[in-house]
């Protein structure tokens, strides 16, 4: 689901004297008498954190800080501001970088002004983790230049998913760091080539004894891509659970297997000369390139150093300006030495779409997203000129849901497609066809404000989740937000259709994504119907 | 050594917990033997040339061969930022001097590491040599909470040299010797950064016109640009410490050429109306004159057209040499000439040439020598090129001859059976083509025709000889030669005992 940019939220320490009773005080104060002060303590501990970077900003001009450093007990002061919202933020040795109360991307800035207490603030700093370890061979020597990957596994920004959060190299010693990490739960992948391996051409084309030695079948190994503790299958990965301020240590020993050798034959049709490449997709993670392409007198192509798997064989054409070319993709599993024959056969299907927008001539920057629904990854393309556009390297089967992103307003108003089924705003692709989309867009996106109350009294920090009908396929439909301490929040750019509005007090660990955790809620929360432009302000019930 | 990978014709083998190997069935003569180890070396004196092995002689009676491998150097420490604090994030690099181009030229001798949580750093597979250590903390500020505030913002130096000067030529060199661990520490301040702002001017058409970068001297990146906007040319930099420092503006014309160029700047307050401009470059026509006396040989080209069909020809249509335009300022710009078949072979073009200083190199592709480059009364081969921003540079002429010499050298030894590394130098050229070989002496029957000092030393041992200052050093022990055209030249030279 898209996520919106940070939207903040201010804090608003009620003040026991409410400004009916002082009907002589000027509605608006412009004397820089104010000031935001308070303790910067370890969330964990509760104890104070020393020489932090204590930084405020108006919220009007993000990037003009004013900034301080804690002493021991930890405190800080702004004195003399102006009234107004400003962000404020604590940077510190060995914690997480923070802004006030901060909830995924969302957080509270602080109101300042009369009758306003903005001082005695407590703001809590989680401690960050790290991951560390050594990557090993079978003989106990230390592998450098091996790709490490940090997955965080869980939880996260409303649904379960698995999500590479990091990629680094182990150094001469064989070492990793991840530093700077969150609480949660984490798989470390490693891939990396025997340095000593050497591989070269197995399959002699035509039977004959090609002049290079035998190659050495000790030497010839890979290793396949090793989870820790040690395991190549991914469910047995172990998760390490970094609490609060915890550094883990992650040792992994690579063992080689014997490397596969995967033929491909010279296409004799083939226009321009190509090049393979395998990927390989760790947990669904961004392709790393596993094997290298050797190639012999004839041009036929082996692909050699490679561990069983399942692999996406690219194709990728060698001429100079070959960049607008379509890359040939398709998946295949290697368990033997073999010969792939890899004319024209692509898992991928090619998808293009023509955008129709019914008003504007400036477009700004529109983009299609595809978001897949099994693997969560969004896949998003420009749209051109012409309202054209196409995915080059095409889409993996699947069932993707169809959105427009852009900065002027302009949402997907409707759908229909060739080469795939349609339901809503719902794409099923098989393998095989070609997919071309007919997009309707239109321009006036809504927005909904609000205040979210607990028996008429405005509630600070709720969790706000906009609904739309039909919540379990249109993902890209929800919007979310953080309640003010006036218990305000808005909920912008919403496509215009039925909706349901829901706060819930502490809603920040549920999956809300998934239709069955809200269902609960639901016969509480406000139905909105936002037409094209429309604005709304409702007033919603914390639950 | 245990697990050592040795190979040898074609054949590879770990060695044993002994460090023992052995192939069978080796031919007689000389055989290459490779050796690889991560973390090892084969011992040289130069830090960033090096072979992969060692040459050794098999015969019937050769018994066991011993092989040595240098362990690596490793170079780590720490940099710490304002108040002695750890610096995250400050990019280090080890760098070194490669004779590469005509010029003796800085490169990096390994990828660069970045500092840690603790500000530490560890740079490793360093051989033995001379390095200089840099550090770039330019960017670090971006991740500094409120450091880079538009009120006050604060930058760390873009590039500080070991042990903490801006100046390369006041930064103290690090000689590593095998298997050498050194600790480098930086200790970095805080200074005032400047806002600049300014316009980036095109002049003629472009496809895809690139943000402005802040690079140092070799180019690589130092600050980029806050904000771009392609289509009106507006940039920001928005803390960019005091100091001089070169820009690089680039783009793709309408004929999809990389055009890039580096301009200089000095920083010293907020600026706002920053200019750089980025012009279509120069078309220099280049013209080549061949003036062959022998017999051609008879040649065979052939090149694949876009339609997968395969060209034959008698390569006349292709040009007979290729001329490269080397810039000074940057390693990564230069400019050729195209190398296919052309209606008119001899008059080639020079396309898009940015302005700057550049050497000029030309290779003859089939036969000859290169006999004269010459820019209207310019000699390339002895002088730089300028391509001014605006005005136009005289056509390139070359010329390219076959009436090669003979030349003879004789090594006149102490010793019998004593052997000395000879070397052939060329006079006074941009780009001299170094001849060398071991013995006692040389004979070429086809040779550049020019003039040559002849060197023989008795051990090259720490000798970069493609290092101008180095051979000036042994000059009044070389012997001179002219080699004429079609001439006979011999020589006999000396023995140079550097030990002495």
């Amino acid at each position: 689901m898209l996520e919106r940019p940070v939207l903040c939220s201010a804090l608003l320490v009620v003040a026991t004297l409410s400004a009916l009773a002082q009907p002589n005080r000027p509605a608006v104060s412009s004397r820089a008498d104010f000031q935001i002060s308070g303790t910067l303590v370890d969330s964990n501990t509760g104890q104070p954190i020393a020489r932090a970077r204590v930084a405020i900003a108006p919220v009007t001009e993000r990037d003009n800080f004013s900034t301080m450093f804690t002493q021991e007990d930890g405190r800080f002061a702004f004195p003399r501001l102006m009234p107004g919202k400003y962000t404020l933020s604590a940077q510190a040795r060995g914690y997480l970088l923070q802004s006030f109360n901060q909830h995924d991307q969302f957080s509270s800035s602080i109101v300042v002004g009369p009758d306003l207490d903005s001082a005695n603030l407590l703001f809590r700093l989680p401690p960050e983790g790290a991951i560390s370890g050594v990557v090993a061979d079978e003989a106990g020597e230390p592998v450098r230049d091996a790709q490490v990957m940090l997955y965080s596994t869980g939880l996260s920004g409303g649904s379960e998913a698995t999500r590479r959060r990091a990629a680094t190299m182990t150094n001469d010693e064989g070492a990793y760091h991840f530093g700077h990490l969150a609480p949660g739960r984490y798989l470390v992948a490693v891939s990396a080539r025997p340095w000593y391996a050497q591989h070269s051409i197995l399959h002699a084309s035509g039977g004959t004894a090609s002049g290079d030695a035998p190659v050495n079948p000790q030497l010839d190994v890979a290793y396949p891509v090793t989870f820790f503790p040690g395991v190549t299958e991914a469910e047995a990965a172990a998760p390490l659970v970094v609490g609060r301020g915890e550094k883990l240590s992650a040792d992994l020993n690579l063992q080689p297997v014997a490397a596969l050798h995967i033929r491909v034959p010279r296409d004799p049709d083939a226009e321009r000369p190509t090049r393979i490449a395998l990927e390989k997709r760790v947990l669904d993670g961004p392709p790393i390139q596993i094997g290298e392409q050797i190639s012999n007198h004839e041009n036929d192509r082996e692909i050699v150093g490679l561990p069983p798997g399942h692999y996406t064989m690219r194709t990728f054409p060698l001429s100079r300006d070959g960049g607008n070319d379509s890359t040939l993709a398709r998946e295949i599993d290697v368990g033997n030495n073999g010969e792939i024959n890899n004319a024209k056969a692509s898992s991928y299907v090619p998808l293009s779409a023509k955008v129709e927008f019914n008003a504007g001539t400036s477009l700004g920057q529109v983009s299609l997203q595809l978001l897949n629904k099994r693997t969560r990854e969004v896949l998003s393309e420009r749209v051109g000129n012409g309202g054209e556009l196409a995915f080059k390297q095409g889409v993996l089967p699947g069932s993707y849901e169809v959105s427009l992103a852009s900065s002027s307003g302009f949402y997907l108003r409707s759908l229909s497609a060739t080469g795939a089924t349609v339901t809503g705003r719902t794409i099923d692709i098989r393998p095989g066809n070609t997919v071309t989309l007919a997009i309707g867009a239109t321009i006036g996106e809504g927005q909904i404000t609000g205040t979210a109350l607990r028996l008429d009294k405005p509630v600070a920090g709720a969790m706000i989740v906009l609904v739309p009908a039909d919540p379990a396929h249109n993902q890209v439909l929800y919007r979310r937000d953080q309640s003010d301490s006036d218990g305000t929040f808005t909920l912008p750019a919403v496509v215009p259709g039925r909706y349901t509005v829901l706060a819930i007090g502490s809603g920040w660990d549920l999956e809300w994504t998934k239709p069955s955790v809200l269902s609960s809620y639901m016969t509480a929360g406000v139905v909105v119907e936002v037409q094209a432009n429309g604005k709304y302000d409702v007033k919603v019930p914390v639950q | 050594m245990s697990r050592v990978l040795v190979q040898m014709n074609g054949r590879s083998m770990l060695t044993g917990p002994e460090g023992e190997f052995s192939f069978d069935s080796v031919p007689a003569g000389t055989s290459f033997v490779g050796l690889i180890k991560p973390g090892y070396f084969i011992p040289a004196s130069k830090p960033l040339a090096g072979t992969m092995g060692h040459s050794i002689n098999v015969g019937p009676d050769t018994g066991k061969v011993v092989l040595k491998l240098a362990p690596e150097a490793v170079v780590t420490g720490q940099v710490t930022g304002q108040d002695g604090e750890p610096l995250e994030g400050a990019a280090i690099q080890v760098l070194a001097y490669m004779w590469m181009d005509g010029g003796h030229q800085l490169v990096p001798a390994r990828g660069a590491v970045r500092t840690d949580e603790d500000g530490n750093f560890r740079i490793a597979g360093l051989r033995a040599g001379r390095y200089y250590l840099e550090v770039k903390a330019g960017n670090v500020t971006r991740r500094v909470l409120g450091a880079q505030s538009s009120k006050a913002p604060t930058a760390y130096p873009a590039v500080v040299y070991y042990p903490g000067t801006p100046e390369l030529a006041a930064s103290a060199a690090l000689d590593l010797l095998a298997g050498q661990k050194m600790e480098a520490e930086f200790s970095l301040a805080l200074a005032t950064a400047y806002r600049l702002t300014g316009q980036l001017v095109t002049v003629g058409g472009w496809k895809q016109i690139f943000a402005p970068v802040i690079v140092d001297a070799l180019d690589q990146p130092l600050f980029g640009a806050d904000q771009f906007d392609p289509t009106s040319g507006a940039f920001e930099f928005r803390a960019v410490p005091a100091g001089t420092y070169s820009v690089r503006v680039s783009g793709t014309d309408l004929q999809d050429r990389h055009n890039v160029s580096i301009q200089k700047m000095t920083v010293s307050r907020n600026v706002s109306d920053l200019r750089f401009s980025l012009r279509p470059g120069l078309e220099i026509p280049v013209a080549v004159r061949t003036e062959f006396s022998k017999p051609k040989q008879s040649r065979s080209c052939s090149s694949t057209q876009p339609g997968g069909a395969v060209e034959q020809s008698d390569c006349s249509d292709y040009p007979p040499a290729r001329i490269e335009l080397m810039s000074t300022e940057s390693l990564r710009i230069r400019f050729s000439t195209d190398y296919s078949p052309m209606k008119d072979p001899a008059g080639l073009s020079l396309h898009g040439v940015a302005p700057g200083k550049y050497r000029v190199r030309a290779m003859p592709t089939m036969g000859g020598y290169v006999q004269s480059v010459r820019s209207g009364n310019l000699d390339l081969l002895r002088e730089e090129l300028i391509v001014p921003e605006d005005g136009t540079v005289a056509p390139i002429e070359v010329v390219l001859r076959d009436d090669t010499g003979a030349l003879n050298v004789v090594v006149r030894t102490r010793k019998p059976g004593e052997k000395a590394s000879i070397l052939v130098v060329p006079e006074d050229v941009l780009f001299p083509n170094i001849a060398s070989t071991m013995g006692t002496g040389l004979s070429f029957s086809q040779f550049t025709p020019g003039n040559y000092k002849v060197f023989a030393f008795d051990s090259l041992e720490g000798i970069d000889y493609y290092d101008t200052q180095t051979l000036a050093e042994y000059a009044s022990q070389a012997a001179r030669v002219t080699v004429a055209a079609n001439g006979n030249a011999s020589v006999v030279v000396d023995v140079i005992h550097v030990g002495d």
